[in-house]
């Protein structure tokens, strides 16, 4: 790709994340928060995990491969039933993605 | 929380520890990242274009769109506008973080908050909460015997997770994620992971970092209602922004969950739950940290003492 458009893509993609990820830190850090809003940042972990998983499992192949190959479609969700089990059990990261990609591939080479 | 730092704990031993938090991203990232390098290279970047991208965008979701949508010649206009929406999820994690960066020097809370992804998020928000809750036991613990004395306090903000440790955190990750990518972008086709393998690492972090929250009603309403939220999106075919508005949801249902449950009256909560806020003031007064990991029990509370 030419450094031009690089420029343009990356640069602008960079300006917006990084004005996303500074901004708000940076304007609230020396800031009393009102209770409300205290509250709401509390709730921001879990609807931001649940989210990101729920982006991961309603991805686009997901939507296709409901059409065509149904078992397929359900494969990460298999493996998602037993990363939670082992999240709950073990609470570890490590744990949860050893067992997460191992499960998930074993489903894949076996369904 | 940083000054103590400086002073007389043992860095090295400090350091380690954001090592061992670190290490499940470096794997996750070690993973994800060559595939992602080998990507940008099939899309026609250079070697040095994407160690720029990984080591100033830092963003996985975007470093996989990119080249994806440069593949499918996609205007240059909507690939920024696509690549922003997906990011603005960013915003969430940083207004949560703002607490801990309090008493934090500027240019720290700069590198801290720029270096922040979604998995070094999890992490270091799990350690900050879990240092405070650590506290907040040992205190009620010590509650009835203890005369005021610094020293409790004191040990307590020694051992607990210093912004400096969650910026480690984050460069390691930052690290790890340019070298795979590299590293992905040099050695190429060397490696062939399947994609749906190498993405499902950081769906397991995820998962874990999701079921490592302690649910009660509300933090569940809001878990659920942004999951229905994002597959809605997907549904309507609104993918970039649908973790936002997927996350925004659960959020505001929770609060109105929260703020109808408030009016419920419960004694025996009541007295706990002031014994606790109690502590936590007096926690507080030390650490100066307005961390409010427990919301929910927390501001039922103040609304069952305004009743």
């Amino acid at each position: 790709m030419s450094w031009l458009d690089f420029g343009i893509i990356v640069g602008l993609s960079i300006a917006s994340i990084l004005a996303c990820r500074v901004l708000p830190a940076m304007l609230l850090k020396s800031r009393e928060l009102p209770d409300r809003l205290q509250e709401a940042l509390g709730f921001i972990p879990p609807a931001a995990f649940a989210a990101l998983v729920a982006n991961d499992l309603f991805s686009a192949n997901f939507f296709d491969a409901l059409y065509t190959d149904s078992i397929g479609a359900f494969l990460p969700w298999l493996a998602t039933a037993v990363v939670v089990a082992v999240a709950l059990i073990t609470r570890s990261l490590i744990w949860c993605i050893v067992t997460g990609v191992g499960s998930l591939a074993l489903l894949m080479f076996f369904l | 929380m940083t000054i103590l730092n400086s002073k007389n704990y043992n860095a090295q031993h400090k350091l380690k520890d954001a090592f061992v938090a670190a290490l499940p991203i470096i794997a996750g990232y070690t993973v994800l990242g060559i595939p992602c390098g080998i990507l940008g290279i099939q899309a026609g970047l250079t070697v040095s274009q994407i160690a720029i991208m990984s080591l100033l965008f830092y963003s996985g979701a975007g470093q996989y769109m990119i080249p994806n949508m440069l593949m499918t010649a996609t205007p240059i206009g909507s690939i920024i506008v696509s690549v922003a929406l997906v990011n603005t999820r960013q915003i969430l994690y940083s207004a949560s973080l703002s607490r801990f960066l309090k008493n934090t020097g500027k240019p720290l809370s700069f590198l801290f908050a720029a270096t922040v992804t979604d998995e070094s998020f999890g992490v270091n928000l799990g350690r900050f909460s879990y240092n405070k809750n650590n506290v907040e036991k040992r205190h009620t613990h010590q509650n009835h015997t203890r005369v005021k004395s610094d020293k409790t306090p004191q040990a307590d903000l020694i051992e607990g997770w210093t912004v400096t440790q969650a910026t480690a955190v984050n460069l390691l990750s930052l690290g790890t994620w340019t070298l795979a990518n590299i590293t992905g972008a040099i050695a190429g086709t060397l490696f062939t992971f399947p994609s749906a393998l190498a993405s499902f690492a950081m769906t397991s972090i995820f998962i874990c970092l999701l079921f490592m929250q302690r649910f009660k009603t509300p933090t569940a309403i809001a878990a659920i209602v942004a999951a229905i939220g994002v597959m809605l999106c997907k549904i309507l075919g609104l993918s970039g922004p649908a973790i936002l508005i997927g996350a925004i949801a659960g959020i505001i249902a929770a609060l109105l969950v929260n703020s109808a449950t408030r009016t419920t009256p419960n004694a025996i909560v009541r007295s706990k739950g002031n014994d606790k806020n109690n502590v936590k003031d007096d926690v507080n007064n030390k650490v100066n940290d307005n961390d409010k990991d427990e919301v929910n029990c927390n501001v039922n509370d103040k609304g069952k003492e305004k009743l």
